[in-house]
């Protein structure tokens, strides 16, 4: 099975949801650690990007779809029938309720030197702050769907 | 191989040049206005089908051929689709994937517009038709450039 968590960039939430969901981040981890992981802020997409395995040997992977998420699912469980991967369930998570809401200011202030740091320490105090609930999200959802 | 075929909401383009490419439509000359009309699928895919891969038949060499649509997201969902295929073990050489949406012309977009979101049939439709026969040989030069890869790779 394929899990993968999207939001519209694929670079902040969703990354931090299949980080939880693979128990790379368990709990709260210092900022310099937390800008560390490679696909944090880090825009592609269409491209699905590998977190890690979980517990139960399901694959977690983290995208970025912009609006058009409806689409791609779609068309992404066509082709698992197409080439025949029924063994190959997939699973989307939106995790768009926590993705900040000026995320495309922050990811363009993020290219001025000026504001970088300042960008930084706001998305890791989101980071932080949202932490619990998210945990609680990945929790349930382990718990409901897998 | 799979070939799948991509415009912007799997009514018009993708069906067409699908159509020419499984022998649908004729490959030598301009098809009539019936037989465009004719065709699965075409001017009839609901806002809620996007996405979905249609199945337009096989070619002679074997290849399955789909139509797709993906609104204006065209290079995301291809690169979705290749990077899903990849992590799924499976070679890029195993899919083709055309985006027909540059050989349509205005006649098409606004007749699809009028018939697909503002449910004026009677009105786009026939629009869709007209524009797709005037801009056919660019779905012909699409599909014959299909043709020459699948050849090759053959």
């Amino acid at each position: 099975m394929k899990v993968i968590y999207y939001s519209y960039f694929g670079c902040y939430s969703s990354v931090i949801a299949a980080y939880i969901h693979t128990k790379i981040i368990k709990d709260k981890v210092g900022k310099d650690v937390f800008f560390s992981i490679p696909e944090i802020l880090k825009t592609d997409y269409g491209e699905l990007k590998y977190i890690g395995i979980d517990e139960n040997y399901h694959e977690i992977y983290a995208i970025g779809m912009k609006n058009y998420s409806d689409n791609i699912k779609k068309t992404l469980e066509g082709f698992r029938k197409i080439f025949n991967m029924e063994y190959d369930k997939l699973i989307f998570v939106d995790t768009s309720k926590f993705e900040p809401k000026c995320m495309k200011l922050f990811l363009y202030l993020r290219k001025t030197s000026i504001f970088r740091n300042l960008v930084e320490c706001i998305l890791y105090y989101l980071f932080v702050k949202k932490l619990d609930r998210m945990k609680n999200f990945v929790l349930d959802l382990k718990l409901n769907y897998m | 191989m799979i070939v799948a075929y991509i415009c912007y909401g799997s009514a018009h383009s993708s069906i067409v040049a699908a159509s020419i490419h499984v022998g649908l439509l004729p490959n030598d000359r301009i098809p009539t206005f019936d037989e465009i009309l004719s065709l699965p699928h075409y001017d009839l895919t609901e806002g809620n089908q996007i996405g979905i891969p249609f199945y337009m038949g096989i070619d002679e060499y074997d290849n399955d051929v789909y139509a797709i649509g993906a609104k204006s997201g065209r290079k995301i969902m291809m690169k979705a689709v290749r990077s899903f295929l990849k992590e799924s073990g499976i070679g890029e050489n195993e899919i083709l994937l055309i985006d027909t949406l540059p050989a349509i012309g205005l006649l098409t977009k606004l007749g699809g517009m009028t018939s697909r979101r503002f449910k004026i049939i009677s009105v786009g439709r026939p629009f869709t038709v007209y524009g797709i026969i005037k801009k056919y040989n660019n779905f012909l030069d699409i599909v014959n450039k299909v043709k020459s890869r699948l050849k090759e790779l053959d």
